[in-house]
């Protein structure tokens, strides 16, 4: 009769005591596993996305929105900038690379943005049917756009006033389906990209009035002449690493633009995020702390109540060390349990969490596994050893000869 | 093929219990007599290699007990000593025949089915085999104690106060069975008891004063 056996039967003969610490050792996981999955998630997300921009230059207003609005495609752009002015940033002799961004509109909740085609060089785009975007009006969508909204190439679509819910169609012109990018983890996955003519001509170009959507129209393109059109935002990589120091100064001081860094308002975001993710972790930690302090009372109040058990077990043959080894199994059984039963309860939550977000682009995936879990799975397990190393000892120790004489 | 020489032994400060030397030989049947507070449970630790004696030397098929390693002495007991307590004591989250395979394995032996089978049978248990102790009576649960101590075909059977909180009628049908199953397993045995019912069923007797 293998150890596993006797410590997993005996486990099982209290299933009220095993149930209450599998549950804790459970939660307390669950926790961790989220926290760890999505914090790793957001975190790569980020770092994807803003890879290979040095700068966004928009609208003055929160630089943090700025780049939340240009890079991750989650907030409201800070406003608009005028093309003429951000044409001379992107002669200036510090940028390798600029690529205008005009936002606005959206086709069922996902963002259409009017672009050129150094954004695909940007992104390192590839198309998996059909082509680039190249005329007004033409739209090569993200993988994910196709799949969800159900469109292929040569579908036509009304894309609809502002970022997130379909008001105000632009019935007017609708835009062609030209081609569908290849999967690439990152925005564009979620994004319609077009032409930024297409954008402008949505917004009154051919001198339709826009009295009818005068709500709420901050960052949206809108105005028809030449020295008026604007774009949202510029996103822009330096030529040289001197430009780091430079740039930015000068768009911020000799401009009425603002400048922000993908890196250093990431690094603000995640120090807001980290307050919370502490606070979580700590309680994680507390509740996995009571989990192994009720597998040590669990195991050491049975081991009074089994004393006598344990003595005969020596009687039939069973060395110390042979006890010493059940009541560690013991341990190591209710927390390998509890911390699978956690990890796998933290991606079940993490899933729901990624199925009810609104935002397509900071979506959770829970079925992705990392590394790190491993971790969590050795904490579990120490915690197991740990917490049965005390009653295994006394286990040991036990005096057989006076356990039964005493009955 | 027992033997214990000059075994005596001190609990802490207090007087110390001497034993007289005792020779027992292949297949016979013993009674350990003594009244409570004699050192009749001391003397079976001490011969079961449960309890070291301070002095002396006990010897059970020529191997000296104590003189083996803690391991060692453990496997050997399981192998050779098969012990029946006062109380039947099994393990309650165990089946019958899972505490009888636990005997087996824990004794170093490989776990034989057909033995379990055997041995249940001859105690007329074959019927709980799959039952669990809270389930029998305590006249079934000292059968499977029984049961459990002859499984691995051990040289030496010992009892330790078998009968005393039996009936008559009860207390008679355990010792049968006792001596029915040393036999059986041509097993040596030796009951410890205070229990003057038990007297008559036995010639020879070690007695302790």
């Amino acid at each position: 009769m293998s150890p596993f056996k006797i410590s997993w039967k005996n486990i099982w003969s209290k299933p009220l005591n095993a149930a209450l610490n599998i549950l804790l050792i459970a939660f307390g996981t669950a926790i961790l596993t989220v926290l760890l999955l999505a914090s790793t998630q957001i975190e790569d997300k980020l770092d994807k996305n803003s890879k290979d921009i040095d700068l966004v230059v928009g609208a003055k207003g929160s630089p943090l929105q700025l780049i939340l609005s240009s890079i991750y495609y989650i907030d409201f752009p800070t406003g608009n900038i005028p093309m003429n002015e951000a044409k001379k940033l992107m002669k200036s002799p510090f940028v390798k690379r600029a690529v205008p961004l005009a936002l606005g509109d959206n086709y069922n909740g996902v963002r259409i943005v009017g672009t050129d085609s150094n954004y695909i060089s940007l992104y390192g785009l590839k198309t998996q049917s059909g082509k680039f975007w190249k005329a007004d009006l033409e739209a090569t969508i993200g993988a994910n756009v196709a799949k969800e909204q159900n469109l292929k190439v040569g579908d036509t679509f009304f894309g609809g006033h502002g970022l997130t819910e379909m008001r105000d169609e632009h019935k007017d012109h609708a835009y062609k389906v030209v081609g569908i990018l290849v999967p690439q983890q990152n925005v564009t996955d979620n994004l319609i990209l077009t032409a930024i003519g297409s954008v402008w001509k949505m917004h009154g170009d051919e001198g339709e009035s826009d009295e009818h959507h005068d709500h709420d129209h901050q960052g949206e393109v809108e105005h028809a002449h030449d020295e008026d059109r604007e774009f949202t935002s510029l996103l822009i990589q330096y030529r040289s690493p001197m430009a780091v120091a430079m740039f930015p100064m000068m768009v911020n001081q000799t401009t009425n633009m603002q400048a922000a860094s993908p890196a250093q308002e990431s690094t603000r975001l995640f120090s807001l995020i980290g307050v919370g993710v502490d606070t979580l972790q700590w309680f994680a930690a507390l509740i996995m702390f009571i989990a192994a302090i009720s597998v040590f009372v669990n195991l050491y109040n049975s081991l009074k109540e089994r004393s006598y058990d344990l003595a005969i077990m020596r009687t039939l043959g069973a060395s110390k060390g042979k006890l010493f080894s059940l009541i560690i199994l013991e341990g190591l059984i209710l927390t390998l349990i509890g911390t699978l039963i956690g990890i796998a309860l933290g991606h079940g939550i993490l899933h729901l969490i990624g199925n009810y977000q609104e935002s397509s682009q900071a979506k959770m995936n829970g079925l992705l596994f990392i590394k790190e879990e491993f971790y969590l799975l050795a904490a579990g397990l120490l915690i197991g050893i740990v917490a049965a190393i005390i009653p295994a000892i006394q286990a040991y120790q036990s005096n057989i000869s006076k356990i039964l004489a005493k009955n | 093929m027992i033997s214990i020489k000059s075994v005596s032994h001190q609990y802490g400060t207090d007087q110390v219990l001497k034993f007289a030397d005792w020779q027992v030989n292949d297949g016979e049947q013993w009674l350990l007599l003594g009244q409570s507070g004699s050192g009749k449970t001391t003397l079976l630790h001490i011969l079961t290699g449960l309890l070291k004696p301070t002095a002396g030397e006990i010897k059970i098929n020529n191997t000296n007990l104590y003189g083996l390693s803690s391991k060692k002495l453990d496997e050997f007991r399981g192998q050779h000593i098969g012990i029946v307590f006062q109380k039947p004591h099994l393990i309650k989250s165990l089946s019958i025949a899972e505490n009888l395979l636990l005997a087996q394995s824990f004794a170093g032996l490989s776990t034989d089915k057909n033995r379990i089978e055997e041995v249940l049978a001859s105690l007329d248990m074959a019927h709980k085999k799959n039952a669990y102790p809270q389930e029998l009576s305590q006249g079934q649960l000292q059968r499977v104690t029984i049961a459990r101590a002859v499984i691995n075909i051990p040289t030496l059977l010992i009892a330790d106060e078998p009968t005393s909180s039996l009936d008559d009628k009860n207390a008679e049908a355990v010792l049968t069975l006792l001596k029915e199953q040393s036999e059986l397993n041509k097993a040596t045995l030796v009951v410890a008891t205070h229990d003057k019912r038990v007297k008559d069923a036995f010639n020879l007797t070690y007695s302790l004063s």
